[in-house]
């Protein structure tokens, strides 16, 4: 440790050393930032088996030799874009699936356009989401499918199991957010002033530009500083360049979100909290979430900003099943996806706890880019 | 002798330029008469019902009689006299409206300075170096609304009243969501500014204790630490979420009011506005949960 005037004279005979290493490091990231970048997000092969307006439904196929009975449905939010889940090949949900033999698909949402404002939830769930459902069962000749929602899309999934709980074999929920009564996350605090029938009447759509100035907002200091900070310390390092325009590709790549369920999902959810409570009402019938008596693994972050463990941990206690199963990992929103370390934990737990319940278990893979690291990982990482 | 002297001023007489400019137009339109009389004549065997260029020139034959007669009745000396005469007493009557026109305006800049008395009135119950922070806001907002706004909702009459209403709709929006944007941002930067201050007193205390770190990067992550947990205590607090609901209520309504005024002049130029699209939008939609229905039912049926 220094007084004041050795500190300066320190730094200024460190800043003298340091110009040349600065020359050099200029000169490799003017080679990176000009070079060939390869930035491709999403380049997992799949097919588009069906479509319904701008809803499309992403099938890949699983070419391991063992492969799950029961094909794995994926519903994405409608904020951001399902490509988190294939981000790159060594942070590569959807791989790991495939590796470890779950056909799966994937629910596209597509674009909103103006046209789509005066779509709700019930349209989305118990028309997308089961028209969905139904021509998978019909596809794939089985009378159940296995369901995994994320974020706004877990919720959806945990409302459409409660109405159709007779074609969901097992559920899984990861970052969803169920109850909105908690102090823990800020959009919680903050969606509980805003009167958004005036956004609403005014905006039509909820506009994915805006709602992404709201989520910066929520760590200005990590997210619009902190992080630019970083990459200006690593744009000479390609791979790290690569990644972060991956994730900054995926992030602000917005949709925006139907006028209508944006009203609902603000009035009924963070204003009303009627999900948790079994007061929430989808095309005139009510969600009662004691029907929701399949098997049942939540999945959650501890340092979720957006979808605070408070959100999600009561789900468990409210259903009528009795196999349930909370996780808890050391991470947070996105970092539960795309993080290195929550690649060895989240999808092979996920591979893991479906092939206990499908018969077909065996230990889970990792895609290729990480699978030697991944072998030593165990489940009791994961806090249960 | 002393008329013509009145009449003069400058050493122009009046009374002659007057003269002059009757009998050069009498003659100008004397001229025309007869050159149209001429050419009327030389054709109306030719075309007798349908020449409409004879038609439009009777139309306007009694004007030309009556400017004939005026001319002639300008020209007397006695008119001349009555007109320079009805000069002087237009000059006073100028003067009256002058004078009246000016205490109007008096009345209104009186009124004008009751406004702006109201004004300081309201700084000097809240003196500027007692304000803290978003407080000034407040104040701004409240003089505003209470001096400002009124003058953007007097009634506009007539016609085209409908779109000046849209068009002061859209400036008190415009104005009352600038003011919400400026306050949301200042409770945006508050955070800088304490957290700039708390590692400065904190960099002045290790100073004393010759204990500053070596590391640049350490001075970045104390500051940052601090920035995040001023923002985090700051988005907690009431006065923010309020600021928050304000700013967005505030950028609907100049929003909405924008739009009527976009809508109004696309609507002139034939575009279908967002109203019709949505009206056709929501037909669609029901049309859709309807067709879809229907085809439920007759699955369910088939099977």
């Amino acid at each position: 440790m220094l007084n004041l005037s050795e500190s300066i004279n320190k730094t200024l005979n460190n800043f003298a050393e340091n110009t040349e290493m600065m020359w050099n490091f200029a000169d490799d990231a003017t080679d990176v930032l000009l070079g060939d970048l390869d930035t491709e997000i999403a380049s997992t092969p799949y097919e588009i088996v069906y479509q319904q307006d701008r809803v499309k439904l992403k099938y890949y196929k699983s070419e391991a030799p063992v492969k799950m009975k029961t094909p794995l449905l994926v519903v994405y939010a409608l904020i951001n874009r399902e490509t988190m889940l294939d981000l790159q090949p060594g942070r590569s949900v959807v791989k790991t699936f495939l590796d470890n033999g779950i056909d799966l698909y994937m629910i596209d949402w597509g674009y909103p356009t103006r046209k789509d404002r005066y779509m709700t939830i019930d349209d989305h769930v118990n028309g997308y989401m089961d028209d969905v459902v139904n021509y998978i069962l019909k596809r794939e000749k089985v009378p159940q499918v296995n369901l995994m929602g994320i974020c706004m899309g877990g919720t959806f999934c945990v409302m459409y199991s409660a109405l159709h709980a007779d074609k969901v074999k097992n559920l899984v929920t990861t970052v969803a957010p169920t109850n909105f009564d908690t102090d823990q996350g800020l959009l919680h605090s903050w969606m509980k002033s805003v009167d958004v029938d005036r956004m609403m009447d005014t905006l039509g759509n909820m506009p994915g530009d805006l709602m992404n100035f709201g989520f910066l907002l929520l760590n200005p200091a990590r997210l619009m500083i902190d992080k630019y900070q970083s990459f200006l310390e690593n744009m000479n390092s390609r791979d790290f360049v690569e990644n972060f325009v991956r994730m900054e590709k995926w992030i602000f790549d917005s949709p925006d979100v139907p006028g209508e369920t944006f009203r609902e999902f603000i009035k009924d959810f963070y204003q009303g909290n009627k999900l948790i409570n079994s007061q929430m009402e989808l095309g005139g019938k009510r969600v009662d979430l004691k029907n929701l008596t399949m098997p049942l693994l939540n999945i959650y972050g501890k340092f979720d900003h957006l979808v605070p463990p408070g959100a999600c941990e009561l789900l468990t206690s409210r259903v009528g099943s009795t196999d349930v199963q909370d996780v808890c990992i050391d991470t947070g929103h996105i970092g539960i996806y795309v993080s290195s370390k929550c690649q060895r934990e989240f999808a092979p737990k996920i591979c893991s706890w479906l092939g206990e319940r499908d018969g077909n278990f065996s230990e889970p893979e990792v895609s290729s880019p990480v699978k030697k690291k991944t072998s030593k990982a165990k489940p009791a990482a994961l806090q249960n | 002798m002393e008329n013509t002297r009145e009449n003069t001023t400058n050493g122009i007489n009046s009374e002659q330029i007057v003269n002059t400019w009757i009998n050069s137009a009498s003659k100008v339109w004397e001229s025309i008469v007869q050159k149209s009389k001429k050419n009327d004549d030389g054709r109306s065997s030719a075309s007798a019902d349908t020449d409409t260029g004879h038609e439009s020139f009777k139309a306007w034959e009694p004007a030309m009689k009556t400017w004939n007669e005026f001319a002639s009745a300008m020209n007397k000396k006695e008119m001349i006299d009555s007109m320079v005469e009805g000069n002087r007493a237009g000059t006073e009557n100028f003067h009256k409206l002058l004078k009246s026109g000016l205490e109007g305006f008096s009345f209104f800049q009186k009124r004008w300075l009751e406004s702006a008395k109201n004004i300081q009135g309201i700084f000097n119950s809240h003196p500027i170096e007692n304000l803290g922070g978003s407080e000034i806001f407040d104040l701004f907002t409240d003089i505003y609304k209470k001096e400002i706004s009124k003058f953007f909702s007097i009634p506009p009459l007539g016609l085209s009243r409908e779109y000046q209403a849209k068009i002061q709709q859209v400036i008190d929006k415009s104005n009352i969501f600038h003011v919400k944007l400026l306050e949301f941002l200042y409770f945006l930067y508050i955070p800088f500014e304490k957290s700039f201050k708390v590692v400065q007193d904190s960099l002045a205390s290790l100073a004393d204790e010759g204990t500053l770190p070596d590391d640049s990067k350490q001075y970045y992550q104390m500051w940052l630490k601090q920035l995040e947990n001023h923002y985090m205590s700051m988005f907690k607090s009431t006065e923010y979420r309020t600021a928050l609901g304000k700013v967005v209520d505030a950028m609907s309504d100049f929003m909405s009011a924008r739009q009527q005024i976009i809508q109004d002049s696309m609507k002139s130029f034939g575009i279908p506005v967002e109203n019709d699209l949505d009206e056709l939008y929501k037909d669609i939609y029901t049309l859709k949960k309807r067709i879809r229905s229907l085809e439920r039912e007759a699955e369910k049926k088939e099977s």
